[in-house]
């Protein structure tokens, strides 16, 4: 079989996996992970979409080689609440005893004879948006303010179509629209930019997948 | 219908339990876990005859034949229906099947085989369903199992009088082989259900107008049977294995109504192509003619084709994995939504 690119990031089968919502995700978390030095020995499953990563959740707890660690990063989107009240859905044949509501610090649950769960939901467990809301947060360089402007002038143009929801990933894509080179994949412009890992989310976040994971 | 089973020192079963059961019943799980030992037990504690089940088992895996020490009794046989080939001690819990019961008093409704040392300081083996109980002396030579029973060795230990029995139609259809086609065609003589099994024939030989059981030439006994395919007389055995196993299958089927077909490996023979078919044939015979159906399965063909018809029949179907972790069976259900997880996502069930 030939091995492409993105074979890393198909790891689904692997004793301690970490599921994520797509491509951009399973990149900006690993070089997270590269740039703070985390041990990076469990498979990235990219399931495509939020809801391949609950039947994907919900097929390996079921499935004859049950992983030993689960972790999973899901976009809160427009209702952290809803979004934490799925987890839960899709998990309580298995998991009886998950807290009712996710902590700041993102969750890692044990329980009998279960995998170990770690559950992150995006930008931090509290506020509703997104990975790309994360990514931004710690991409000190990029000046979201003056290109969400600029979107905004072409909102008012008439030239847009994105979803509000996904008002960062459209400033994060703007900006990498304007490096050289503008066409370059995710992964290579996302590695010019540096990231400060000092914030109290790149902190909070590292110390969740290594309590998971290590 | 049962609605839930349990087995308990059963071949490879110390325990198993099943909490749900529906009308069609997939069970999968990798190889010797149990699933062929699961099937048998349904036979057993669905089997009206007790020892003719009991022989019917043994004789089809060869384990009725002698010992190296040349010992052939009842007992020396027997115990490989027990949990680890070794029968239950005298007077202790010993084989139990049956659905899970919830109250004492329905305890008579379990099929119970074990060992008792009776009045006479005999050696026993007891088979009891229904507070009948048929005894058997576990040193007598198992060939005479049939012989004993006939010898008025069956008692009832219940002083209530047992309810006439009702025939109830119980097929079981192997991995390999044919069983007896013969017979089972001759049952549906002059019935629509010979036109059902034609009709499940063309999935796999849509030209086929029809079926003949004719004598053979001197040398062999018995009728082989023989299909018509536009005009020529084709003898079954030479159409390969898919279009047998159909046959074998169907026409099983269709001598289970009001009653139970029990189908082990049901893959075999049959190319993935015609296996969603043959499960449309399954679901809805299982309906007409009121058969609950157990089949198990250790190809993902066949899971995957499993899954297509029970998406419309989602009440009607479950299916399990039989597990073995730390020395124990288990069962993992599956809700038609956890099939669908697992399938859209590549994820192995079996």
């Amino acid at each position: 079989m030939s091995s492409k690119s993105t074979d890393w990031m198909k790891r689904c089968g692997e004793k301690s996996v970490l599921l994520l919502e797509g491509k951009s995700d399973c990149n900006i978390v690993k070089k997270f992970c590269e740039d703070n030095e985390i041990n990076t020995q469990f498979g990235f499953c990219n399931c495509e979409n939020d809801n391949q990563v609950l039947s994907q959740l919900n097929a390996l707890l079921q499935g004859s080689n049950q992983p030993e660690i689960i972790g999973i990063i899901l976009d809160a989107d427009n209702d952290i609440n809803a979004r934490y009240q799925e987890i839960i859905n899709k998990t309580t044949k298995f998991y009886k005893k998950l807290p009712s509501s996710i902590l700041k610090t993102g969750l890692v649950h044990t329980e009998n004879g279960l995998p170990k769960l770690g559950v992150w939901i995006m930008p931090n467990n509290q506020d509703n948006g997104a990975l790309e809301k994360f990514y931004l947060e710690l991409a000190t360089d990029i000046d979201t303010a003056f290109i969400n402007d600029v979107i905004k002038r072409a909102e008012n143009k008439k030239l847009t179509s994105f979803k509000s929801q996904h008002r960062n990933k459209a400033i994060m894509h703007t900006y990498f629209a304007w490096q050289d080179s503008p066409s370059d994949p995710l992964h290579s412009a996302i590695n010019k930019i540096a990231l400060d890992n000092s914030q109290e989310i790149a902190t909070t976040f590292k110390i969740w997948l290594v309590q998971l994971f290590n | 219908m049962c609605n839930s089973f349990v087995a308990k020192n059963f071949r490879a079963f110390e325990e198993i339990k099943i909490e749900k059961l529906a009308k069609v019943n997939l069970f999968l799980g990798r190889n010797s876990i149990g699933k062929t030992a699961l099937l048998e037990a349904f036979y057993l504690h669905l089997h009206q005859d007790k020892i003719e089940a009991i022989e019917g088992l043994l004789v089809k895996k060869d384990e009725h034949l002698s010992h190296e020490d040349g010992s052939s009794s009842i007992g020396s046989i027997v115990r490989h229906l027990f949990h680890n080939h070794q029968l239950s001690n005298f007077n202790n819990e010993g084989i139990i099947l049956g659905e899970i019961i919830k109250q004492e008093k329905n305890k008579d409704k379990l099929t119970e085989i074990k060992t008792i040392i009776d009045k006479n300081d005999d050696e026993i083996l007891r088979v009891t369903k229904n507070s009948i109980s048929e005894d058997a002396l576990l040193r007598n030579d198992f060939d005479e199992l049939y012989r004993h029973r006939h010898y008025g060795m069956r008692h009832r230990i219940s002083r209530h009088k047992s309810k006439p029995r009702k025939n109830i139609n119980l097929q079981f259809v192997r991995s390999s082989g044919s069983g007896d086609i013969v017979k089972m065609w001759d049952n549906i003589d002059l019935t629509d259900k010979q036109a059902k099994v034609i009709e499940a024939l063309r999935i796999i030989e849509p030209s086929l107008s029809g079926i003949k059981f004719v004598e053979q030439d001197r040398r062999s006994r018995g009728r082989i049977a023989k299909a018509s395919i536009d005009g020529e007389i084709v003898p079954f055995k030479s159409m390969g294995d898919g279009i047998n196993r159909i046959l074998y299958i169907v026409l099983s089927m269709v001598n289970a109504q009001d009653g139970y077909l029990l189908i082990d490996e049901f893959e075999n023979g049959l190319h993935y192509s015609v296996q969603e078919q043959v499960w449309k044939v399954i679901f809805s015979l299982a309906e007409s003619l009121n058969i609950q159906v157990f089949i198990t399965t250790h190809s993902s063909d066949c899971i995957k084709a499993f899954g297509s018809q029970w998406e419309s029949n989602e009440e009607k179907a479950t299916m399990h994995r039989i597990d073995y972790k730390d020395k124990r069976h288990s069962v993992m259900l599956y809700d038609f939504s956890d099939l669908n997880d697992a399938l859209s996502t590549n994820t192995e069930v079996r």
